[in-house]
């Protein structure tokens, strides 16, 4: 879906509004991205630029996704 | 079992054709010692897991695995770019039962999502599926496909 936002929270906000609750599965409750949640803009993780405040562009991809862990301990 | 409306339990299962059994298997085999994981795709109105991608065990461990972001973001792409979506989680336990551990369970990011654990303890690997809906773990019925 595209959305409207100069920067990767502005993504998200712009996100919950049509998708009430999104917010609540990405960010704590101090606004912080969760930690079990990995958020991509095009191939970056935004943890390694500027998190949030991650500039984007027009035709930039910002891809949201869980992180996928367990094992046998 | 889980009560009445909760759809995401129900279902006839997992389908698996016999080429994605082979490359799952294949792939934890590879990764032995360490648990070895992937990504399993398909149509989202048929449980049919028609696409297998290996990833990388980001926590390089024999007790934990860890779907590597970036292989998880390629794998996301590839199947949506192919009308596909992911459909669960496949990784291995090299010493123990193919049931879903605490771990496991704690971590299960989506209720509908199949979790299909290959355990290499024996000889033959032994392959299960289930549902992890709430911390609640329910085994699904695999049915291999041609």
């Amino acid at each position: 879906m595209t959305v409207d936002g100069a920067t990767v929270g502005e993504v998200l906000q712009a996100l919950e509004s049509t998708h009430p609750g999104l917010a609540g599965q990405v960010l704590t409750a101090d606004g912080s991205l969760h930690r079990f949640v990995n958020v991509y803009l095009n191939d970056d993780d935004v943890r390694y630029l500027e998190r949030l405040d991650t500039k984007v562009s027009d035709g930039d991809v910002v891809s949201i996704l869980p992180a996928v862990a367990g094992g046998a301990s | 079992m889980d009560g009445p409306g909760d759809d995401s339990t129900q279902g006839v299962g997992l389908q698996l054709p016999e080429r994605v059994l082979a490359e799952m298997v294949a792939h934890c085999l590879a990764s032995f010692p360490d648990e070895g994981c992937g990504l399993l795709a398909g149509d989202p109105a048929e449980a049919s897991a028609v696409r297998c991608y290996p990833t990388r065990n980001a926590a390089g461990s024999a007790r934990l695995y860890t779907v590597d972001p970036l292989d998880h973001l390629r794998a996301d792409r590839d199947a949506e770019a192919s009308g596909l979506s992911i459909l669960g989680v496949f990784h291995s336990h090299t010493h123990t039962d193919p049931y879903p551990s605490p771990t496991d369970v704690a971590q299960a990011p989506d209720p509908t999502w199949h979790y299909v654990l290959v355990s290499l303890r024996d000889e033959v690997p032994s392959v299960r599926s289930y549902r992890i809906v709430r911390g609640e773990v329910t085994e699904e019925p695999v049915e291999l496909v041609g």
